[in-house]
């Protein structure tokens, strides 16, 4: 069996924790974290930046994100990504 | 020193003093609220002068509850009977757990410090007990009862409109909280089903207190870079420079209120935000979104090529940065622990698709 790929790992973990966050499962890797998808607010946004820096390990400095890292689960995978690798 | 300037200090005065204030009393029943022992069949009859010292801390913005061990049907019953019941926030009633335990629960439902609280009980040894097991809740003989209002636990002077309806509104949260409880659908459906009209309008006078209050209590939804200035939010209304604009919200659950504002300033012909707040007991239901949405409106409407908005970052307020960064707002530049974030007016967000109704 091959290795997962580690965005899609980190995708996998990302799922996980906006679902329990959201209270909400079966949403695709585009669908929009905020208006016309998943519907989040500034609240539920930093309980998910808090949950991955808890479960990552890393440090997530809010004002440095843009909204494009933040437009999608596939988008933040591969911001979580970056950060990791730059830690 | 301008007037306004002194009422922004009586109200900071309000809330700083180092004297300790109770926030919410909780009663003890038998021989407390009433005079007889209900388990024993004597009827409620309720101790003279109790009514009116309820009402007038109901009044004062002092939530109540009750912490009693008898049984809950006949209890609640009881407070039915003597009209009562609706002052009584989270009532704990039951033959098993100790008065302490009654006392943390209701502290953490109502998210109160137990150093707000207050225990009113006839019976020396529920005192002790709760005293020993809780030390930071103060604990009143019920023969105190109706010198109550006249200590200064209870707060003194004249309640601000949101102290008086504090009962209501934590009465609709709690409402709220309930039903999310035992909400089995997402997030977002649970919001919609919420029905949350939230009406934005310009401040007027009437509102300094409220939004006065708003600025000093708010501290993890606040991204004001006013808080060490020595403007008023009376001088910012009034001033032609300023436009300061205030946030409603009520749902299914009842009307919360005045509970977020926004300071605008134009400098140039261009509007910039210069302070958004949202009160906590609020947060996570689109005002913010809905109030910033509205700020890059009148940026767009105006013409102005970008929309500036300055953050003060602080150890409660990460979610305002998310805030401005969801919204499409990117940092500018940063001095200090003040940022300011730009937006290029290229896109607006829309409204949170919860909100059933926004008027303006």
């Amino acid at each position: 069996m091959s290795k997962l790929a580690p965005v899609a790992s980190i995708e996998i973990r990302l799922r996980a924790l906006l679902a329990e966050i959201i209270g909400q499962e079966g949403f695709s890797a585009d669908t929009p974290l905020f208006r016309g998808g998943l519907e989040l607010d500034s609240m539920s946004a930093a309980a998910l930046i808090v949950a991955i820096e808890q479960d990552f390990d890393i440090v997530v400095a809010e004002e440095d994100l843009e909204l494009s890292s933040l437009y999608s689960l596939q988008t933040l995978s591969q911001f979580v990504g970056g950060q990791i690798d730059e830690g | 020193m301008h007037g306004s300037v002194g009422l922004r200090y009586r109200y900071r005065a309000m809330f700083e003093t180092g004297q300790k204030k109770i926030k919410c009393l909780v009663w003890d029943l038998d021989q407390t609220l009433w005079s007889g022992v209900l388990l024993e069949g004597d009827p409620p009859v309720l101790r003279p002068g109790v009514r009116t010292v309820v009402e007038e801390l109901d009044r004062r913005g002092v939530l109540q509850s009750v912490a009693s061990q008898g049984d809950s049907d006949l209890a609640l019953a009881a407070l039915r009977e003597v009209d009562l019941q609706q002052y009584f926030l989270a009532p704990q009633i039951n033959l098993v757990e100790e008065k302490a335990q009654k006392i943390a629960t209701i502290a953490e439902i109502l998210n109160i410090q137990l150093e707000h609280i207050g225990l009113i009980d006839d019976c020396p040894y529920q005192r002790a007990a709760v005293s020993y097991a809780l030390p930071d809740v103060t604990v009143l003989d019920a023969q105190q009862a109706t010198h109550l209002p006249r200590l200064s636990l209870f707060g003194v002077g004249e309640p601000t409109a949101e102290a008086r309806n504090r009962r209501q509104l934590y009465t609709a949260d709690l409402k709220r909280r309930t039903a999310q409880q035992g909400w089995n659908g997402s997030r977002a459906d649970f919001l919609r089903s919420c029905q949350i009209v939230v009406t934005l309008r310009a401040a007027a006078e009437q509102d300094v207190a409220r939004i006065t209050e708003l600025c000093e209590r708010t501290h993890r939804f606040n991204a004001s870079a006013l808080r060490s200035s020595r403007k008023t939010v009376c001088d910012l209304i009034r001033s032609e420079q300023y436009c300061v604009i205030v946030a409603q919200l009520s749902d299914r659950f009842g009307d919360q209120g005045l509970v977020g504002g926004m300071i605008l300033r134009q400098q140039q012909g261009q509007w910039e935000l210069m302070a958004l707040l949202v009160s906590c007991r609020v947060m996570g239901r689109g005002v913010g979104e809905t109030l910033l949405c509205r700020g890059l409106e009148i940026a767009k409407g105006h013409g102005q090529p970008f929309f500036q908005a300055t953050y003060q970052r602080t150890t409660y307020n990460r979610m305002m940065a998310l805030l401005f960064v969801a919204h499409g707002f990117r940092r500018s530049r940063e001095s200090g622990d003040t940022l300011v974030f730009v937006h290029d007016l290229k896109e607006i967000p829309n409204r949170p698709a919860w909100i059933a109704h926004c008027l303006l």
